[in-house]
């Protein structure tokens, strides 16, 4: 009964912001011409898949380089350690926009490449994977200091530590905030649109600059994140509570 | 067993938990470490163990140091502490299966020999392939008993292994430990199961401080010289 009455609550609070953005979308622009960015459906679909795509394959990249930063910050050789602290800090107070200019164009210069999207994916793998390292050393708490001295008395090397007993306890508590970050990803490659690459900021920019219904391409640029980020979110909150369990 | 301890020091902070230590004893088969609680014992065990390392001082054991032949040292010991301390993701035989087959290499075949004998050793083999959330308290510590014995260590430590058990579970790893010893294993305990201990051990070390307050057979328990171990038995 009280679960009923609060899922009433929040299917209330639900319709009442779906309202609030149809009011948004319908009435807070003078006579709306959705259709002229809507009649690009084919340009705004691939670009639709083309975000989805591009950061899927940057989370794989900062999966992996995020679990190299967490190895290096564990690691009882100082170098490694200081390396992947000092490399964390800069890269975590670096905007991801300066972060793209920066692995684009002096970077992209100096390894000689002019491939914007495979450099633009890049710098979405380097920002990224400190905050990811920064999740895999906060799942990595499941994994007792009992179970540490275990391993070291069994004389375990790194790498069985981390195959056996690490990885196999992370990886269930890790999946929602991996969720979290595919959406945070998603989020972030918006600023790909800079250099040009047609995700979703970036087309419907284009769209809504030949028909001059910039409003318009903003709202449905906006309606097209929510569709992806939102069932992302729930996802991880059930992920997450299924769990916890 | 032979165990020769020079100015052993252990500071955590400012506290100076192992004080300046000396021992030398042989020809002994179980050690119980007693005293009240802070006394240093757990820590005590854990620098014989080679799981921690002293500030200063030595220490041998049968010809082997825990600090400076670590490795070597902890390969023929098996350590049994407070909490069972087992993988949580694994299964009781997984537990043992990982340090047997994955970490030593044991043979598949072996290692699942030696498993079966150890669970049926401690009668835990229908717990073989239950995860240690799934068992009670006293069984997860058999396991963990087993576990210790897979690597057939020498010597065993035991840190107050029935420390979070109740009296019944207490008594079925007591039970099991007892039962260890005629396979001619050394050990050194740390309890608070005094009873126990009188009938276990054959060499005592009383701590108060971080020092030995006072040492001996089972005859120091029953006429103590000192006042410190007197006042300490009638407690316990």
């Amino acid at each position: 009964m009280n679960k009923q009455s609060e899922m009433k609550k929040c299917a209330l609070v639900i319709l009442s912001f779906v309202v609030i953005i149809f009011l948004a979308i319908r009435f807070t622009i003078k006579d709306p011409r959705y259709e002229l960015i809507l009649s690009n459906y084919q340009l705004l679909l691939e670009a639709f898949f083309n975000t989805i795509a591009l950061s899927l394959i940057t989370l794989i990249g900062t999966l992996i380089l995020g679990f190299v930063i967490f190895v290096m910050l564990r690691s009882k050789i100082a170098y490694l350690k200081y390396i992947a602290a000092v490399f964390s800090e800069i890269i975590m107070g670096t905007p991801l926009l300066v972060m793209i200019f920066l692995v684009v164009y002096p970077f992209g210069q100096l390894i000689g490449s002019d491939n914007k999207l495979i450099l633009g994916v890049l710098a979405m793998i380097l920002y990224n994977s400190p905050y990811v390292a920064n999740a895999y050393e906060s799942t990595a708490a499941v994994v007792t200091s009992e179970q540490y001295i275990v391993m070291d008395l069994y004389d375990f090397k790194w790498h069985e530590k981390y195959r056996y007993v690490i990885i196999p306890q992370i990886i269930r508590p890790f999946i929602p905030s991996l969720v979290n970050n595919l959406s945070s990803v998603i989020k972030g490659s918006a600023l790909l649109n800079v250099i040009s690459i047609p995700e979703i900021t970036y087309m419907t920019t284009v769209i809504s600059s030949k028909s001059y219904a910039f409003i318009e391409g903003y709202y449905v640029m906006w309606l097209m994140y929510l569709v992806v980020t939102i069932p992302l979110s729930l996802l991880a909150k059930i992920i997450s509570k299924k769990f916890s369990q | 067993m032979h165990i020769k301890i020079n100015n052993l020091t252990k500071v955590y902070g400012v506290s100076t938990v192992i004080d300046d230590l000396n021992l030398e004893i042989s020809e002994i088969n179980s050690i119980g470490i007693i005293g009240e609680s802070g006394c240093g014992k757990s820590t005590l065990l854990r620098l014989l163990s080679g799981i921690e390392d002293p500030e200063h001082g030595n220490i041998t054991i049968n010809g082997l140091s825990p600090i400076t032949n670590k490795k070597e040292f902890q390969a023929k010991i098996g350590v049994v502490f407070q909490k069972h301390n087992l993988f949580p993701h694994l299964s009781v035989h997984d537990n043992i299966e990982l340090i047997l087959h994955k970490v030593k290499k044991y043979s598949k075949k072996e290692c699942n020999y030696k498993i079966a004998r150890l669970l049926r050793q401690l009668r835990i083999t229908n717990e073989a392939n239950k995860k240690p959330a799934e068992i009670s308290g006293g069984q997860a510590q058999r396991a963990s008993i087993a576990r210790a014995l897979a690597t057939n260590p020498s010597l065993i430590f035991l840190d107050e292994p029935t420390a979070a058990l109740d009296p019944l579970m207490t008594n079925e790893v007591l039970k099991a430990i007892t039962s260890l010893k005629k396979d001619g294993r050394h050990f050194i305990f740390v309890t608070h199961e005094m009873d126990f201990l009188k009938d276990f051990a054959d060499y005592f070390i009383f701590l108060q401080h971080g020092k030995i307050v006072e040492q001996g057979d089972r005859s120091c328990l029953d006429n103590p010289k000192t006042a410190e171990l007197r006042e300490f038995l009638k407690i316990y």
